[in-house]
Protein backbone atom coordinates (compact mmCIF):
# COMPACT_ATOMS: atom_id res chain seq x y z
CA UNK A 1 0.00 0.00 0.00
CA UNK A 2 2.71 2.40 0.99
CA UNK A 3 4.56 1.44 -2.16
CA UNK A 4 1.64 2.44 -4.39
CA UNK A 5 1.29 5.62 -2.35
CA UNK A 6 4.88 6.56 -2.96
CA UNK A 7 4.57 5.70 -6.65
CA UNK A 8 1.59 8.07 -6.93
CA UNK A 9 3.71 10.83 -5.46
CA UNK A 10 6.68 10.14 -7.65
CA UNK A 11 7.60 12.18 -10.71
CA UNK A 12 7.07 9.18 -12.90
CA UNK A 13 3.39 8.74 -12.10
CA UNK A 14 2.00 11.68 -14.15
CA UNK A 15 4.08 10.55 -17.13
CA UNK A 16 2.93 6.94 -16.92
CA UNK A 17 -0.66 8.09 -16.41
CA UNK A 18 -0.53 10.39 -19.42
CA UNK A 19 0.98 7.71 -21.64
CA UNK A 20 -1.69 5.18 -20.66
CA UNK A 21 -4.55 7.62 -21.20
CA UNK A 22 -3.09 8.67 -24.56
CA UNK A 23 -2.77 5.07 -25.66
CA UNK A 24 -6.35 4.24 -24.75
CA UNK A 25 -7.84 7.22 -26.57
CA UNK A 26 -5.62 6.95 -29.62
CA UNK A 27 -6.67 3.30 -29.78
CA UNK A 28 -10.34 4.24 -29.68
CA UNK A 29 -9.89 6.91 -32.33
CA UNK A 30 -7.90 4.82 -34.74
CA UNK A 31 -10.41 1.98 -34.46
CA UNK A 32 -13.27 4.38 -35.14
CA UNK A 33 -11.42 5.87 -38.09
CA UNK A 34 -10.51 2.50 -39.59
CA UNK A 35 -14.13 1.37 -39.29
CA UNK A 36 -15.49 4.35 -41.18
CA UNK A 37 -12.55 4.93 -43.54
CA UNK A 38 -14.20 3.29 -46.53
CA UNK A 39 -17.43 5.22 -46.05
CA UNK A 40 -15.54 8.51 -45.81
CA UNK A 41 -13.61 7.68 -48.98
CA UNK A 42 -16.85 6.75 -50.75
CA UNK A 43 -18.54 10.00 -49.70
CA UNK A 44 -15.54 11.99 -50.90
CA UNK A 45 -15.45 10.20 -54.24
CA UNK A 46 -19.19 10.78 -54.72
CA UNK A 47 -18.87 14.46 -53.96
CA UNK A 48 -15.91 14.73 -56.37
CA UNK A 49 -17.70 12.91 -59.19
CA UNK A 50 -20.79 15.04 -58.64
CA UNK A 51 -18.70 18.18 -59.03
CA UNK A 52 -17.05 16.89 -62.21
CA UNK A 53 -20.28 15.92 -63.92
CA UNK A 54 -22.18 18.99 -62.70
CA UNK A 55 -19.70 21.21 -64.56
CA UNK A 56 -21.06 19.67 -67.75
CA UNK A 57 -24.72 19.69 -66.66
CA UNK A 58 -25.73 22.54 -68.96
CA UNK A 59 -23.93 21.07 -71.98
CA UNK A 60 -25.45 17.63 -71.45
CA UNK A 61 -28.92 19.14 -71.07
CA UNK A 62 -28.52 21.07 -74.33
CA UNK A 63 -27.23 18.05 -76.22
CA UNK A 64 -29.52 15.23 -75.16
CA UNK A 65 -31.95 16.70 -72.65
CA UNK A 66 -30.79 14.68 -69.64
CA UNK A 67 -31.17 16.57 -66.35
CA UNK A 68 -28.04 15.53 -64.47
CA UNK A 69 -29.01 17.14 -61.15
CA UNK A 70 -32.32 15.28 -61.20
CA UNK A 71 -30.64 11.96 -62.04
CA UNK A 72 -28.13 12.42 -59.21
CA UNK A 73 -30.94 13.14 -56.75
CA UNK A 74 -32.46 9.82 -57.86
CA UNK A 75 -29.21 8.11 -56.85
CA UNK A 76 -27.95 7.51 -60.39
CA UNK A 77 -24.60 9.27 -59.99
CA UNK A 78 -22.43 6.24 -60.81
CA UNK A 79 -24.52 5.40 -63.87
CA UNK A 80 -24.42 8.99 -65.15
CA UNK A 81 -20.72 9.31 -64.46
CA UNK A 82 -19.93 6.11 -66.35
CA UNK A 83 -22.10 7.16 -69.30
CA UNK A 84 -20.68 10.61 -69.79
CA UNK A 85 -17.23 10.87 -68.23
CA UNK A 86 -14.01 9.22 -69.38
CA UNK A 87 -10.64 9.41 -67.69
CA UNK A 88 -7.95 10.93 -69.87
CA UNK A 89 -4.25 10.17 -69.88
CA UNK A 90 -1.96 13.07 -69.13
CA UNK A 91 1.69 13.53 -70.16
CA UNK A 92 4.39 13.44 -67.50
CA UNK A 93 4.65 17.24 -67.31
CA UNK A 94 1.12 17.31 -65.93
CA UNK A 95 1.58 14.61 -63.31
CA UNK A 96 -0.51 14.85 -60.11
CA UNK A 97 -3.22 16.57 -62.12
CA UNK A 98 -6.12 14.74 -63.67
CA UNK A 99 -8.21 15.14 -66.77
CA UNK A 100 -11.60 13.88 -67.84
CA UNK A 101 -13.48 14.10 -71.09
CA UNK A 102 -17.19 14.50 -71.63
CA UNK A 103 -18.40 11.82 -74.05
CA UNK A 104 -21.48 12.49 -76.16
CA UNK A 105 -22.43 10.10 -78.97
CA UNK A 106 -19.08 8.37 -78.63
CA UNK A 107 -17.13 11.58 -79.25
CA UNK A 108 -15.15 13.80 -76.92
CA UNK A 109 -17.20 16.92 -76.46
CA UNK A 110 -15.34 18.80 -73.74
CA UNK A 111 -12.59 18.40 -71.14
CA UNK A 112 -12.39 18.84 -67.42
CA UNK A 113 -9.02 19.41 -65.75
CA UNK A 114 -8.25 18.90 -62.10
CA UNK A 115 -5.81 21.72 -61.41
CA UNK A 116 -3.94 23.05 -58.38
CA UNK A 117 -2.63 26.30 -57.02
CA UNK A 118 -1.65 28.08 -53.83
CA UNK A 119 -4.15 30.14 -51.86
CA UNK A 120 -3.61 32.37 -48.87
CA UNK A 121 -3.38 29.64 -46.21
CA UNK A 122 -2.61 26.55 -48.21
CA UNK A 123 -2.90 24.78 -51.49
CA UNK A 124 -6.18 24.54 -53.34
CA UNK A 125 -7.55 22.15 -55.92
CA UNK A 126 -10.16 22.97 -58.45
CA UNK A 127 -11.88 21.72 -61.56
CA UNK A 128 -12.04 23.66 -64.78
CA UNK A 129 -14.07 22.47 -67.75
CA UNK A 130 -13.26 23.71 -71.24
CA UNK A 131 -14.13 22.92 -74.83
CA UNK A 132 -11.82 20.54 -76.68
CA UNK A 133 -9.90 23.45 -78.23
CA UNK A 134 -9.15 24.87 -74.77
CA UNK A 135 -10.73 28.13 -75.88
CA UNK A 136 -13.80 28.65 -73.70
CA UNK A 137 -14.49 27.86 -70.05
CA UNK A 138 -17.57 25.69 -69.59
CA UNK A 139 -17.48 25.46 -65.83
CA UNK A 140 -15.29 26.12 -62.82
CA UNK A 141 -15.37 24.90 -59.24
CA UNK A 142 -13.07 24.68 -56.25
CA UNK A 143 -13.22 21.41 -54.36
CA UNK A 144 -10.44 21.73 -51.84
CA UNK A 145 -9.23 24.92 -50.20
CA UNK A 146 -8.13 26.23 -46.81
CA UNK A 147 -9.08 29.89 -47.26
CA UNK A 148 -10.62 32.10 -44.57
CA UNK A 149 -14.19 30.93 -43.88
CA UNK A 150 -16.68 33.61 -44.91
CA UNK A 151 -14.11 35.53 -46.96
CA UNK A 152 -11.70 33.65 -49.21
CA UNK A 153 -13.70 30.45 -48.83
CA UNK A 154 -16.44 32.13 -50.84
CA UNK A 155 -14.55 31.15 -54.02
CA UNK A 156 -16.60 27.95 -53.68
CA UNK A 157 -19.83 29.89 -54.01
CA UNK A 158 -21.86 30.01 -57.17
CA UNK A 159 -21.76 33.80 -57.51
CA UNK A 160 -17.99 33.68 -57.82
CA UNK A 161 -17.46 30.55 -59.88
CA UNK A 162 -20.37 30.99 -62.32
CA UNK A 163 -18.85 34.18 -63.69
CA UNK A 164 -16.14 32.13 -65.39
CA UNK A 165 -18.64 30.32 -67.58
CA UNK A 166 -18.32 31.26 -71.29
CA UNK A 167 -15.16 33.29 -70.70
CA UNK A 168 -12.58 32.92 -73.46
CA UNK A 169 -9.25 31.38 -72.44
CA UNK A 170 -7.64 32.17 -75.77
CA UNK A 171 -8.18 35.06 -78.08
CA UNK A 172 -6.61 34.78 -81.53
CA UNK A 173 -4.48 31.94 -80.24
CA UNK A 174 -3.03 33.93 -77.33
CA UNK A 175 -3.85 32.99 -73.73
CA UNK A 176 -6.00 35.59 -72.00
CA UNK A 177 -4.74 37.18 -68.76
CA UNK A 178 -7.68 37.76 -66.42
CA UNK A 179 -7.76 40.68 -63.99
CA UNK A 180 -9.85 41.58 -60.95
CA UNK A 181 -12.51 44.25 -60.65
CA UNK A 182 -14.45 45.23 -57.47
CA UNK A 183 -17.18 42.84 -56.41
CA UNK A 184 -20.09 45.21 -57.01
CA UNK A 185 -19.11 46.08 -60.58
CA UNK A 186 -20.26 44.28 -63.67
CA UNK A 187 -17.62 42.73 -65.90
CA UNK A 188 -17.57 44.73 -69.11
CA UNK A 189 -15.02 42.63 -70.97
CA UNK A 190 -13.82 39.04 -71.20
CA UNK A 191 -10.76 39.63 -69.01
CA UNK A 192 -12.59 41.11 -66.03
CA UNK A 193 -13.41 38.91 -63.05
CA UNK A 194 -15.32 40.19 -60.03
CA UNK A 195 -13.16 39.66 -56.94
CA UNK A 196 -14.35 38.83 -53.45
CA UNK A 197 -14.32 41.82 -51.15
CA UNK A 198 -11.94 41.23 -48.25
CA UNK A 199 -10.22 38.36 -50.01
CA UNK A 200 -8.00 40.01 -52.59
CA UNK A 201 -5.15 37.55 -52.14
CA UNK A 202 -7.41 34.53 -52.55
CA UNK A 203 -9.14 36.08 -55.58
CA UNK A 204 -5.86 36.77 -57.34
CA UNK A 205 -4.58 33.33 -56.31
CA UNK A 206 -7.49 31.81 -58.23
CA UNK A 207 -6.66 33.86 -61.31
CA UNK A 208 -2.96 32.99 -61.21
CA UNK A 209 -3.84 29.33 -60.70
CA UNK A 210 -6.05 29.38 -63.77
CA UNK A 211 -3.55 31.20 -65.96
CA UNK A 212 -0.50 29.15 -64.98
CA UNK A 213 -2.31 25.82 -65.14
CA UNK A 214 -4.02 26.58 -68.44
CA UNK A 215 -0.66 27.61 -69.88
CA UNK A 216 0.87 24.32 -68.69
CA UNK A 217 -2.01 22.31 -70.13
CA UNK A 218 -1.95 24.26 -73.37
CA UNK A 219 1.78 23.62 -73.77
CA UNK A 220 1.77 19.94 -72.86
CA UNK A 221 -1.63 18.47 -73.49
CA UNK A 222 -2.26 17.40 -77.04
CA UNK A 223 -5.08 19.70 -78.08
CA UNK A 224 -6.37 18.54 -81.42
CA UNK A 225 -6.53 21.39 -83.87
CA UNK A 226 -8.98 20.05 -86.35
CA UNK B 1 -28.55 18.32 -5.08
CA UNK B 2 -30.97 16.18 -7.09
CA UNK B 3 -30.21 15.06 -10.66
CA UNK B 4 -32.99 17.29 -11.92
CA UNK B 5 -31.52 20.33 -10.18
CA UNK B 6 -28.10 19.64 -11.68
CA UNK B 7 -29.65 19.61 -15.15
CA UNK B 8 -31.77 22.72 -14.61
CA UNK B 9 -28.95 24.73 -13.10
CA UNK B 10 -26.43 23.97 -15.84
CA UNK B 11 -28.98 24.33 -18.64
CA UNK B 12 -30.83 27.45 -17.51
CA UNK B 13 -29.87 29.22 -14.27
CA UNK B 14 -26.15 29.04 -14.93
CA UNK B 15 -26.41 28.69 -18.71
CA UNK B 16 -22.95 28.67 -20.27
CA UNK B 17 -23.77 31.15 -23.02
CA UNK B 18 -26.07 33.77 -21.59
CA UNK B 19 -24.86 33.57 -17.99
CA UNK B 20 -21.18 32.74 -18.30
CA UNK B 21 -20.64 34.16 -21.81
CA UNK B 22 -18.74 31.07 -22.97
CA UNK B 23 -18.81 29.45 -26.40
CA UNK B 24 -19.60 32.74 -28.12
CA UNK B 25 -17.37 32.10 -31.14
CA UNK B 26 -19.33 29.12 -32.36
CA UNK B 27 -22.66 30.77 -31.45
CA UNK B 28 -21.77 33.41 -34.01
CA UNK B 29 -20.30 31.11 -36.62
CA UNK B 30 -22.74 28.27 -37.14
CA UNK B 31 -26.13 29.86 -36.46
CA UNK B 32 -27.08 30.92 -39.99
CA UNK B 33 -29.12 27.75 -40.54
CA UNK B 34 -31.26 25.77 -38.09
CA UNK B 35 -29.92 22.43 -39.32
CA UNK B 36 -26.27 23.44 -38.77
CA UNK B 37 -27.09 24.72 -35.30
CA UNK B 38 -28.96 21.58 -34.33
CA UNK B 39 -26.16 19.28 -35.46
CA UNK B 40 -23.52 21.46 -33.84
CA UNK B 41 -25.60 21.41 -30.63
CA UNK B 42 -25.95 17.64 -30.71
CA UNK B 43 -22.20 17.33 -31.29
CA UNK B 44 -21.51 19.49 -28.26
CA UNK B 45 -24.02 17.62 -26.06
CA UNK B 46 -22.46 14.29 -27.03
CA UNK B 47 -18.83 15.26 -26.52
CA UNK B 48 -19.50 17.39 -23.45
CA UNK B 49 -21.53 14.74 -21.65
CA UNK B 50 -19.14 11.90 -22.38
CA UNK B 51 -16.03 13.97 -21.73
CA UNK B 52 -17.49 15.05 -18.39
CA UNK B 53 -18.35 11.46 -17.55
CA UNK B 54 -14.89 10.14 -18.42
CA UNK B 55 -13.04 12.95 -16.69
CA UNK B 56 -15.08 12.39 -13.55
CA UNK B 57 -14.53 8.64 -13.73
CA UNK B 58 -10.76 8.96 -13.56
CA UNK B 59 -10.67 12.12 -11.43
CA UNK B 60 -9.28 10.39 -8.34
CA UNK B 61 -6.40 8.85 -10.29
CA UNK B 62 -5.56 11.94 -12.33
CA UNK B 63 -2.42 13.67 -11.05
CA UNK B 64 -3.10 17.38 -10.54
CA UNK B 65 -0.06 18.40 -12.53
CA UNK B 66 -1.31 16.89 -15.78
CA UNK B 67 -5.07 17.13 -15.26
CA UNK B 68 -5.61 19.80 -17.92
CA UNK B 69 -3.68 17.82 -20.49
CA UNK B 70 -5.77 14.78 -19.68
CA UNK B 71 -9.00 16.79 -19.93
CA UNK B 72 -8.03 18.26 -23.30
CA UNK B 73 -7.05 14.85 -24.60
CA UNK B 74 -10.36 13.32 -23.57
CA UNK B 75 -12.40 16.21 -24.98
CA UNK B 76 -10.43 16.08 -28.25
CA UNK B 77 -10.99 12.34 -28.58
CA UNK B 78 -14.78 12.64 -28.31
CA UNK B 79 -14.89 15.61 -30.66
CA UNK B 80 -12.88 13.73 -33.29
CA UNK B 81 -15.32 10.84 -32.92
CA UNK B 82 -18.15 13.26 -33.76
CA UNK B 83 -16.14 14.56 -36.71
CA UNK B 84 -15.49 11.06 -38.06
CA UNK B 85 -19.17 10.18 -37.64
CA UNK B 86 -20.30 13.26 -39.56
CA UNK B 87 -17.77 12.73 -42.35
CA UNK B 88 -18.87 9.13 -42.80
CA UNK B 89 -22.62 9.56 -42.47
CA UNK B 90 -23.53 13.18 -43.16
CA UNK B 91 -20.84 14.43 -45.58
CA UNK B 92 -22.90 17.43 -46.73
CA UNK B 93 -23.39 18.70 -43.19
CA UNK B 94 -19.78 17.96 -42.34
CA UNK B 95 -18.64 20.10 -45.27
CA UNK B 96 -20.93 22.95 -44.27
CA UNK B 97 -19.85 22.96 -40.65
CA UNK B 98 -16.28 22.78 -41.94
CA UNK B 99 -13.67 23.46 -39.29
CA UNK B 100 -16.22 24.29 -36.58
CA UNK B 101 -16.76 20.69 -35.49
CA UNK B 102 -13.05 20.30 -34.80
CA UNK B 103 -13.15 23.61 -32.99
CA UNK B 104 -15.55 22.18 -30.39
CA UNK B 105 -12.29 21.07 -28.74
CA UNK B 106 -11.45 24.68 -27.99
CA UNK B 107 -15.00 25.57 -26.98
CA UNK B 108 -14.63 27.08 -23.52
CA UNK B 109 -17.82 25.41 -22.32
CA UNK B 110 -16.22 21.96 -22.43
CA UNK B 111 -13.08 22.90 -20.55
CA UNK B 112 -15.17 25.04 -18.20
CA UNK B 113 -17.51 22.21 -17.24
CA UNK B 114 -14.61 19.76 -16.94
CA UNK B 115 -12.77 22.00 -14.48
CA UNK B 116 -15.76 23.40 -12.63
CA UNK B 117 -17.85 20.27 -12.34
CA UNK B 118 -16.50 16.96 -13.62
CA UNK B 119 -13.18 17.22 -11.77
CA UNK B 120 -15.00 17.41 -8.42
CA UNK B 121 -18.22 15.40 -8.82
CA UNK B 122 -19.47 11.86 -9.37
CA UNK B 123 -19.54 10.42 -12.93
CA UNK B 124 -23.33 10.26 -13.28
CA UNK B 125 -23.81 13.80 -11.94
CA UNK B 126 -21.13 15.00 -14.36
CA UNK B 127 -22.86 13.28 -17.25
CA UNK B 128 -26.11 15.05 -16.39
CA UNK B 129 -24.30 18.35 -15.95
CA UNK B 130 -22.75 17.88 -19.39
CA UNK B 131 -26.08 17.12 -21.02
CA UNK B 132 -27.58 20.14 -19.28
CA UNK B 133 -24.85 22.56 -20.31
CA UNK B 134 -24.92 21.19 -23.87
CA UNK B 135 -28.69 21.51 -23.96
CA UNK B 136 -28.51 25.11 -22.78
CA UNK B 137 -25.94 25.86 -25.48
CA UNK B 138 -28.05 24.20 -28.18
CA UNK B 139 -31.06 26.20 -27.04
CA UNK B 140 -29.18 29.47 -27.58
CA UNK B 141 -27.89 28.35 -30.99
CA UNK B 142 -31.41 27.42 -32.10
CA UNK B 143 -32.86 30.69 -30.80
CA UNK B 144 -30.31 32.73 -32.76
CA UNK B 145 -30.65 30.50 -35.82
CA UNK B 146 -34.45 30.88 -35.84
CA UNK B 147 -34.14 34.64 -36.28
CA UNK B 148 -31.24 34.40 -38.72
CA UNK B 149 -32.71 31.73 -40.96
CA UNK B 150 -36.19 33.32 -41.01
CA UNK B 151 -34.93 36.76 -41.94
CA UNK B 152 -31.83 35.74 -43.89
CA UNK B 153 -33.27 32.93 -45.99
CA UNK B 154 -37.03 33.25 -45.39
CA UNK B 155 -37.12 29.63 -44.29
CA UNK B 156 -37.25 27.42 -41.19
CA UNK B 157 -35.22 24.17 -41.20
CA UNK B 158 -34.92 24.64 -44.97
CA UNK B 159 -38.69 24.84 -45.49
CA UNK B 160 -39.71 28.08 -47.13
CA UNK B 161 -41.92 30.10 -44.78
CA UNK B 162 -42.27 33.43 -46.52
CA UNK B 163 -43.12 33.44 -50.19
CA UNK B 164 -41.08 34.90 -53.01
CA UNK B 165 -42.17 38.45 -52.08
CA UNK B 166 -39.86 38.37 -49.08
CA UNK B 167 -36.67 40.41 -49.35
CA UNK B 168 -33.89 38.44 -47.70
CA UNK B 169 -31.77 40.33 -45.16
CA UNK B 170 -28.26 39.55 -46.26
CA UNK B 171 -26.83 40.86 -42.95
CA UNK B 172 -28.59 37.94 -41.24
CA UNK B 173 -26.64 35.44 -43.32
CA UNK B 174 -23.37 36.95 -42.16
CA UNK B 175 -21.83 36.39 -38.74
CA UNK B 176 -22.15 39.98 -37.39
CA UNK B 177 -25.94 39.66 -37.16
CA UNK B 178 -25.49 36.99 -34.50
CA UNK B 179 -23.68 39.57 -32.37
CA UNK B 180 -26.78 41.73 -32.22
CA UNK B 181 -29.21 38.88 -31.70
CA UNK B 182 -27.09 37.31 -28.96
CA UNK B 183 -26.66 40.67 -27.25
CA UNK B 184 -30.41 41.27 -27.30
CA UNK B 185 -31.07 37.78 -25.99
CA UNK B 186 -28.69 38.30 -23.06
CA UNK B 187 -30.17 41.74 -22.42
CA UNK B 188 -33.75 40.46 -22.27
CA UNK B 189 -32.84 37.49 -20.05
CA UNK B 190 -30.84 39.68 -17.70
CA UNK B 191 -33.69 42.12 -17.23
CA UNK B 192 -36.46 39.56 -17.00
CA UNK B 193 -34.95 36.72 -15.03
CA UNK B 194 -31.85 37.95 -13.32
CA UNK B 195 -33.29 41.40 -12.52
CA UNK B 196 -30.07 43.10 -13.53
CA UNK B 197 -30.36 46.85 -13.44
CA UNK B 198 -28.53 49.09 -15.86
Amino acid sequence: MSETKSFRNSLLYPIVFMVIVSFIFIGILSTAYRLSESRIAKAELESYQTQVIMLFADVIKQQDGTDIAEQISKGKLVEMYETYINDKELPEELSSRKAYSLMLDGKEHAYCFDIMGNGLWGSMRSLIATDTQLETIIGFSVYKQMETPGLGARIEEESFRKQFIAKKLKQEGILVQFRLIPEDQQASSNEEVRQITGATITSSAVLSMISSEIKLINDNFGISHE
Amino acid sequence: MSKKDIFLISAFQENSVWRQILGICSSLAVTNLMMNSLIMGLGVIFSLALANFTISLIREHTPRSVRMMVQTLIIAAYVILVDIFLKANLPAVSKQLGPYVGLIITNCILMGRAEAFAAKNKPLDSLIDGIGAGFGYTLVLLAIATVRELLGFGSFFGISVFGSWFTKWSIMVMAPSAFFILAMLIWILNIKYYKVKA
